[in-house]
């Protein structure tokens, strides 16, 4: 799953921890979701679309990836 | 640019740690002092001055560095399931070499290597997937 979290923050002047504060989460799992080395719950990704004020799928872009 | 500032510390968070910490460290020293059980003592005053510093350590990070998200529920989960079944396979390990060449009534040290295989590997997948990320 690709996503445009560092995009969303950028635009909206965020540091890393700014949004792990905003969203409840640590600075790491930011970290982890911008690289793609994780995937945010569907709860987390709501709390991020709500924050930026768009939908889930204009962050995160499901690419058929396989699950590990 | 942003004015990030030093993080207060934030003791409230890690009172447990503080209390508890310190009640051993007042038994460690009753022992040491009144009851003339240096060893022990000296043990639980290391172990109750271990909490406190654990305590301090924590109540000085920020809120967003404390390791207690969905995250690190998952690392927890994937690490403990794996640690699970790499304990049962020592032990069924133990159990089988146990059936060729009887370990005897030498149960405190296998037990003592199921215990290490088992926290081991639990620290050791909890680090792996820390880093290396999972989807």
């Amino acid at each position: 799953m690709k996503n445009k979290l560092k995009v969303f923050r950028a635009i909206h002047d965020l540091t890393q921890e700014d949004l792990a504060e905003k969203v409840g989460v640590t600075r790491q799992t930011i970290n982890a979701i911008e690289k793609s080395k994780y995937n945010p719950s569907l709860e987390l990704a709501f709390k991020c679309a709500k924050l930026f004020d768009v939908t889930i799928e204009d962050i995160f872009i499901y690419d058929g990836a396989e699950q590990k | 640019m942003k004015n990030k500032g030093r993080k207060k510390m934030e003791l409230k968070r890690s009172k447990w740690q503080l209390i508890v910490g310190s009640i051993i460290l007042t038994f460690g020293l009753v022992l040491l002092a009144i009851f003339d059980l240096a060893f022990l003592g000296m043990g639980i005053v290391l172990s109750g001055l271990m909490l406190i510093f654990i305590g301090i350590h924590w109540a000085r990070k920020p809120k967003t560095e404390l390791p207690s998200d969905e995250r690190y529920m998952r690392i927890n989960e994937k690490a403990g399931f794996n640690a699970f079944w790499n304990t049962l396979g020592i032990l069924a390990v133990l159990t089988y070499v146990d059936f060729y060449f009887p370990l005897g009534q030498n149960f405190r040290e296998s037990v003592t290597l199921v215990w290490v295989v088992g926290t081991i590997s639990f620290i050791v997948h909890r680090f792996y997937y820390s880093r290396k990320g999972f989807k």
